[in-house]
């Protein structure tokens, strides 16, 4: 056999093709997939989905909303959820042709990342859940379908409904109202965060009085201290849901009361990516001083915090151990705190007033967070419309009939959700979430502008709160983080630039 | 063995290429049973590389056409006190304090194990260290976790037990960066001991029996011969080390994501976070080609400054 062999020169020459051919190749057209072509809008018809020949397979990832998976094993005090599968079961039962699958979100990964890799392959379950902030800086891209037409129609499975976005209440629909108007989404539930507190560590501390107002919880605060607790639950870790920007929600929204909605230049009742990015570079928001005496009113708290807060603490844990006194929680904890009740007493309370000795302009008004961001909003993949176009009206239809106010009403009261669909019925346990308060937050925090600015803004009070920055230079370093997350949202965004 | 390299030479008057096409065609199922290995190399391994080359000079949110940016992601890289800052810092710490537990760690753990006389009691302790090879990193990182956690903490009740103060460990940007590197104490890598054992068992018998009888004592003929001896070991070690370090950011994605107060960042996880959370897949093109050279510069660097004298040839 003869031995083959190549000069250096050869080989050099062969490297070099190969490197040219990579190259050429990397700056041919991407093979990934482009934005829905705009003007090509899908056409909804109102065709019900049992005359369609075709079989369909609908994947759904319905987050907290889904049925338990049959093969998992219950965590102690853990029920059993199967009110959507019941739901399904009779949509299956009725369209043969139709199978609703539950896709099972992987454990421990990040929102917007999976959403990131799932868009990218084009491999999205057909109906996936996401808050909105996450988003409206993708839209262009083509993340979600429009559900305008859709929205018009009436929905068969609800008698007298003409339209079906009028079964829904006015915050569900503004929600998913993206930056260019359009609804991106469906929104049959809502979410309510409120403080949860144990009741026994007030009465061991001696104090018969629920606080109200700022002044009396930090005056709380400091009893629970001195009794040996551990007065309030957080961190600033983005991994853990949700203090800092709940935190913001609550205060910032006090102190910039009566100009927040300037910020909404569309009208639409809500603060969208594009809005945000729109009063930043006319500069209109933030408000730095509202935002400094936020600031100012965080590191009050620090003192009452666990050792530790700058980054992950599970609190929620050591309020079960009754070590942590209160801490800020959703209604979604109700379910549980239901069937696996801590040992000890609990209740709740509405964030502290912020009062005009503290913020002049402090409208002295419980605010909430009462609003669109549930586990049953529901969007589906924007190129599922060039993909596979039949399907979209399946899709939609199945969620037509999931959005029936019963339908609603029963995985509502199995799962402790809020229901934001007229005329379905919540668990009793939810109450509190009720009652009334006297503005919804129309804006978060630095997430309503991206998942990266919510980052920017964590690592913001990860510098700032345990150390003895000043006030220049925390706005400086403010102002710092957040013009790169602007300039970083106008990357993708190139068209929300304004001249 | 002895590694010749040949002329090429053109058979019966063929030109080179020629010559290529006949060996091709004579030795194909040679060449087809390769051509898959080479396919999914090119496609999964180079023609990403190269593409990287190319989008780093662009403004591409992976799914549009990507417009062309000129240098602005490299310039934003170099300005930027997160990526350039804290994360190159971060990552030279870290990068020599794994070269540097990688190296001597299992090092001296393998040396140990060489003088071990007892068979049964050198495979037991053999595997006695390769064993959490098998256990998920994971698991450990969870551990760790736990042991760091700074109010129920095991570390923490230590500290109390010894009448000081508790420490936020991981959550703090003053501690973080220290208890990231303390992970994984004793640090003695299974595999890397397997590769140092494997060159201190590859070393002749004869040479340390003549040393023995020399006089060397046991410290002399590790220094003097046992060292110098594993020095392409030490070499390998280093070279993975130093690249999977500079690639690695598994403590950040499962720990600190890089906090708090990006006190734990590296350029690594500021490319994924620029590409999997911000879609800014030109940005951290960019970053990845940084790294590429920095690594293959070091790379050479390592190649050129470890030499050993003393290596072994099989003849």
């Amino acid at each position: 056999m003869s031995k083959f062999s190549m000069s250096r020169r050869d080989l050099l020459k062969v490297l070099g093709l190969t490197a040219v051919g990579a190259m050429a190749a990397a700056c041919a057209p991407s093979a990934t997939p482009t934005a829905a072509p705009k003007g090509e809008e899908p056409v909804a018809t109102t065709e019900p989905a049992q005359e369609v020949a075709e079989t369909y397979t609908i994947l759904h990832w319905a987050q907290s909303a889904e049925p338990t998976d049959p093969n998992a094993e219950l965590e102690p005090g853990e029920v059993r959820k199967v009110a959507y599968d019941q739901v399904a079961d009779a949509y299956m039962a009725d369209h043969p042709n139709v199978k609703i699958e539950w896709y099972r979100f992987p454990a421990g990964s990040n929102v917007v990342e999976w959403l990131m890799a799932r868009m990218t392959a084009q491999d999205a379950p057909d109906i996936y859940w996401a808050n909105t902030e996450d988003l409206w800086p993708h839209i262009p891209k083509g993340w979600a379908l429009a559900f305008d037409p859709w929205a018009e129609l009436p929905n068969p499975y609800v008698s007298g409904n003409q339209r079906w976005f009028d079964q829904f209440e006015e915050v569900a629909v503004i929600s998913q109202t993206g930056p260019d108007g359009k609804l991106y989404g469906v929104n049959m539930d809502g979410a309510g965060v409120l403080t949860l507190y144990n009741t026994d560590a007030f009465e061991e501390a001696g104090i018969t009085q629920e606080p109200r107002t700022w002044g009396e919880f930090r005056d709380t605060w400091a009893v629970l201290l001195e009794a040996g607790y551990i007065p309030y639950g957080a961190d600033l870790s983005p991994e853990t849901c949700c203090f800092p920007h709940w935190a913001s929600a609550h205060i910032y929204n006090q102190l910039v009361w009566d100009t927040i909605y300037d910020w909404d230049h569309d009208g639409n009742m809500v603060i969208t990516a594009k809005d945000l990015a729109t009063s930043y570079q006319m500069g209109t928001f933030p408000d730095w001083d509202a935002y400094l005496q936020f600031a100012h009113l965080l590191k009050e708290m620090t003192p009452y915090f666990p050792l530790g807060y700058e980054g992950q603490l599970d609190y929620r844990q050591l309020w079960r151990q009754g070590r942590v006194v209160m801490y800020m929680e959703g209604n979604w904890a109700v379910s549980q705190l239901k069937n696996d009740p801590p040992p000890h007493g609990f209740s709740w309370l509405a964030f502290p007033v912020v009062t005009k000795d503290i913020w002049p302009a402090a409208p002295e008004k419980v605010t909430r967070i009462q609003g669109a961001w549930g586990a049953m909003q529901y969007h589906v993949p924007g190129y599922l419309a060039q993909t596979n176009p039949g399907k979209v009206d399946v899709v939609m239809d199945w969620l037509m009939w999931s959005s029936v106010p019963e339908h609603v009403g029963a995985i509502c009261k199995e799962t402790g959700l809020v229901p934001l669909t007229k005329d379905a019925e919540g668990m009793p346990e939810l109450a509190p979430f009720y009652e009334p308060y006297d503005r919804a937050v129309p804006y978060q925090s630095w997430q309503s502008l991206s998942s990266s600015g919510l980052n920017a803004e964590y690592e913001l009070w990860q510098q700032y709160l345990p150390s003895d920055m000043t006030d220049d230079a925390f706005l400086a370093l403010a102002k710092d983080k957040l013009e790169a997350e602007v300039e970083k949202v106008l990357e993708v965004n190139p068209e929300w630039a304004v001249d | 063995m002895e590694i010749t390299r040949e002329e090429p030479v053109a058979a019966e008057g063929r030109s080179r290429w020629a010559e290529l096409v006949h060996n091709i065609r004579r030795y194909w199922f040679c060449y087809a049973m390769m051509s898959g290995t080479f396919i999914l190399l090119i496609t999964f391994a180079y023609y990403p590389a190269f593409s990287a080359f190319y989008h780093s000079f662009t403004n591409w949110d992976g799914f549009r056409q990507p417009d062309w940016v000129g240098w602005r992601n490299y310039r934003y890289i170099f300005t930027s006190t997160e990526i350039f800052g804290k994360g190159f810092r971060n990552m030279f710490i870290l990068a020599a304090w794994q070269v540097f537990r990688s190296s001597v760690f299992p090092l001296l753990g393998a040396a140990l194990l060489y003088r071990v006389k007892s068979e049964k009691t050198a495979y037991f302790f053999r595997l006695l260290f390769v064993l959490p090879i098998v256990v998920p990193g994971l698991v450990g990182i969870l551990v760790w976790r736990q042991l760091y956690e700074p109010n129920v903490g095991l570390f923490n009740e230590i500290l109390v037990g010894l009448g000081m103060q508790r420490l936020a460990w991981l959550n703090s940007p003053d501690t973080a960066l220290f208890s990231l590197i303390f992970m994984g104490f004793p640090w003695i890598d299974g595999v890397g001991l397997l590769i140092y054992l494997a060159g201190f068992l590859a070393i002749p018998l004869e040479i340390i029996e003549a040393a023995i009888m020399d006089g060397a004592g046991t410290v002399r003929r590790f220094f003097s011969m046992e060292l110098p001896l594993v020095v392409p070991q030490i070499r390998l070690i280093v070279i993975l080390n130093v690249i999977g370090s500079f690639q690695d950011f598994g403590w950040q994605l499962l720990v600190t994501r890089g906090g708090p107060a990006a006190a734990t960042t590296v350029p690594a996880w500021s490319m994924y976070k620029a590409a999997m959370n911000e879609g800014r897949y030109g940005v951290a093109s960019a970053i990845g080609v940084v790294l590429f050279i920095l690594i293959f510069t070091l790379t050479l660097i390592n190649h050129a400054a470890i030499r050993t004298d003393i290596e072994y040839e099989a003849h």
